[in-house]
């Protein structure tokens, strides 16, 4: 809901002196470097992302300026103060609040006719308000000027060119800001719309004000009833239906891009850019037959540097790992702790720890490489890349961009599938989402490749990517036909939907050191918490269930509770060549995180580094003892790539669908698609070998 | 005498855990941590609507 009516949101002070704290609210398109120059004032750890709301909540940071504590506001990119998205609603409800003193709208100077629109409703507002022209080093990359002068004549408020990137500027928009606070824009009547538009408006404020007298900006809030904005209707509920006989939104939209263009024409000098790189660069990279395998080529390289570097500086973890399992062994021994607690110790927390711990370097690699196509602007091609194929199979172009978070994480991927207006398109992409394989999934893919594939290591990793992307696109088709054929029983046409995906391409950039490392360290951490939180717990319960057997603590694992669990699946996995009770108990216990997988074969195996030349050499052999191998791997693979997700996953699908039938088919449906994709790949391809 | 203390220790920061992942589920997060996640901030949001 909007910020009660009641509240006074005029501009603060105290015993007549300007307040000692500020409240800055940076507020901005997406794409405008609004978190970079946030970051760059708060050292905020904050990911700068080409998607429009990656960052829905406020984000608070704080620094000192010449002895004043300053509290910036990091709010979500957005286009307009209109309440159609989640983004604007939390933007718009924080503005109107008493909670802030000064906006500071972050506009890309090189964008500036895109970026007004945000600037002329903010003005509106009447709240103090400072415009940092952003990117201005973009701009004179392009051989453009803007006079700033005349932007600050025609919009009445400060104007102050920044590049958050090369840190220029900022003191002097901190400065303005700071001498800002008693702005009175409420007064002043920037935009002025046709008489129709202005009767109305000039109507309409009378009846708030008679409605509500300690209302602070009545014009902006007659904008709003004009534009029949429910929000605002809901929280003046009056009968304007003499006066709003229809939403004028469009006209006022209009009217405001008329001025907008008016303002361009007269500030912006030499508008005529030269070609600009990233069109350059985006005619090949998004080339309509090219851009695909382009894409593709990109992410076999990131696979490719993930397991040759990642593999060459494992060497210090390596050294760190081996001795601290043999080390615990001989303190506990020494200490006379005993074979439970030491073989707990060892067996179960240092091998299963330590064996997610040593794929940290090809993370960190994997993340390094992802935080350089983001920030360079690659990333956001993507979704536009796969929009064609897309709705060749009858999925919104929307619908990739949950897709494409699967790669990380499949529940945030879920969540967003809310984005899809369509619930038939949800279910479908729901269905089809947990097909991405995401990054918990990557050390089992890196774990089985490395032992079996050498030097098609990582072609064997990357064709779980592409499998996964067409098995998903495929589904979707399958899904859409059928869903064709019964309507078409049932005589019931889908009607035509819109559901474009619309999406804002950002220019191609040096990506950002402080970017890049900020991504990384956050992916890392995560990583290195979810080993000593879910990877721990995990490798404890795994631990007990293999060395406790119906004659207690037991040393041979094959006697153990776990072993009697794995051999129940050896018949159902036996024609996926998966039939060993070490596989299948390692299947069941990624269910609770897909890493477990891997933690689970370092205690079946008793190899807490995997990572070393000692520990895949001791893995090879264990496997190879077992009659594992490199066909057995890849159906594993395979079998990892469909099967349920993690319960989280699982519990988020359930959430968003609000139905434990449909949790359960999608379950269901994963689990047999998994065994039989398995089967297929094993059965055919032992064939050849 | 230390296997038993290294034992509590273990057990204590085991059901930790557990409670912090059964605390998390209830409040319907449902990730370890939100640390690195593009959907970090959306998550409050959509607890918000489903509570709604």
């Amino acid at each position: 809901m909007i910020a009660d009516k009641k509240d006074n949101i005029a501009p603060k002070r105290e015993n007549g002196q300007l307040k000692e704290e500020l409240q800055i609210g940076f507020i901005g398109n997406p794409n405008s470097g609004k978190t970079t120059l946030f970051n760059a004032y708060t050292g905020a750890r904050l990911k700068v992302a080409n998607w429009p709301g990656v960052t829905v909540e406020k984000k608070q940071g704080a620094f000192k300026y010449h002895k004043h504590i300053y509290k910036l506001v990091d709010l979500p990119g957005i286009y307009s103060l209109t309440s159609y998205s989640i983004e604007e609603k939390v933007s718009r409800q924080y503005i109107l609040s008493d909670d802030v003193d000064v906006i500071v709208d972050v506009a890309d100077a090189s964008n500036l006719e895109k970026n007004l629109y945000l600037a002329l409703q903010l003005i509106e507002i009447g709240k103090p308000l400072v415009l940092a022209l952003n990117m201005m080093d973009v701009v004179e990359e392009r051989g453009m000027e803007i006079d700033t002068h005349r932007l600050h004549e025609m919009l009445a408020i400060p104007v102050i060119p920044v590049s958050a990137r090369k840190k220029t500027g900022l003191d002097i928009l901190m400065h303005a800001v700071s001498h800002s606070t008693d702005m009175d824009l409420k007064h002043k009547r920037i935009m002025v719309y046709s008489d129709p538009i202005e009767d109305k408006i000039e109507k309409l404020v009378q009846r708030l004000v008679a409605y509500d007298p300690a209302i602070y900006n009545p014009r902006f809030f007659a904008i709003k009833l004009l534009e029949q904005d429910k929000e605002i209707m809901e929280t003046y509920p009056i009968d304007v239906s003499d006066i709003v006989d229809r939403s004028y939104e469009t006209d006022i939209i209009n009217e405001k891009y008329d001025f907008i263009e008016e303002i361009v024409e007269e500030t912006l000098i030499n508008k005529q850019e030269k070609e600009i790189f990233t069109d350059k660069v985006d005619s090949v990279l998004t080339h309509r037959i090219w851009g695909l395998p382009i894409f593709f080529a990109i992410m076999g390289l990131v696979f490719f540097l993930t397991f040759a570097l990642g593999n060459g500086i494992t060497g210090i973890l390596e050294q760190w790992l081996e001795g601290l399992g043999s080390w615990t062994e001989t303190v506990l021994k020494d200490l006379r702790v005993g074979p439970v607690i030491t073989s707990l110790l060892v067996d179960g927390i240092i091998a299963g720890v330590g064996t997610i711990v040593t794929f940290l370097p090809n993370i960190t690699i994997l993340f390094l490489a992802l935080a350089f196509l983001e920030d360079s602007g690659y990333m956001a091609r993507i979704s536009y890349v796969m929009n064609g194929l897309m709705s060749k199979v009858g999925l919104s172009g929307k619908a990739f961009i949950p897709m494409l978070l699967g790669f990380g994480c499949t529940v945030p991927a879920i969540m967003a599938t809310r984005t899809l207006e369509n619930q038939r398109d949800r279910i479908k992409t729901i269905l089809i989402t947990p097909f991405m394989s995401c990054s918990a999934k990557i050390p089992i893919y890196i774990l089985l490749s490395g032992l079996f594939f050498g030097k098609f290591a990582p072609l064997a990793a990357l064709s779980m990517y592409v499998i996964g992307l067409v098995t998903g696109l495929l589904t979707a088709y399958l899904v859409n036909k059928i869903e064709k054929g019964m309507d078409k029983k049932k005589d019931k046409g889908r009607g035509q939907e819109l559901n474009q995906l619309l999406i804002e391409l950002p220019e191609y950039k040096t990506p950002n050191a402080h970017s890049i490392f900020i991504y990384v360290w956050e992916n890392v951490k995560a990583y290195l918490t979810k080993a000593g939180t879910t990877i721990f717990l995990a490798s404890v319960v795994l631990w007990f269930i293999l060395r406790f057997g119906t004659g207690g603590f037991v040393e041979d694992m094959s006697q153990s509770f776990g072993a009697s669990i794995g051999r129940i699946l050896v018949p159902v996995l036996g024609p996926a060549g998966l039939g060993f009770w070490q596989i299948g108990l390692s299947l069941i216990a990624g269910l609770a995180a897909k890493e477990v997988v891997v933690s689970s074969m370092g205690i079946l195996f008793g190899i807490a580094n995997v990572e070393s030349a000692l520990g895949l050499s001791a893995m090879q052999q264990s496997l190879a003892a077992i009659g594992f191998g490199a066909l057995n791997a890849y159906s594993m693979m395979i079998f990892v790539l469909f099967y349920t997700p993690c319960v989280a996953a699982l519990a988020v699908i359930g959430q968003e669908l609000k139905s434990i039938k449909w949790t359960a088919l999608v379950f269901a449906f994963q689990l047999v698609f998994a065994w039989l994709a398995s089967i297929l790949v094993y059965q055919i391809v032992g064939l050849f070998i | 005498m230390l296997k038993y203390l290294i034992g509590v220790v273990i057990a204590a920061y085991v059901i930790y855990l557990v409670y912090r992942q059964v605390k998390n589920f209830k409040n319907k997060n449902y990730c370890a941590t939100c640390s690195g996640c593009p959907s970090a901030s959306s998550c409050g949001q959509f607890k918000d609507d489903t509570q709604s």
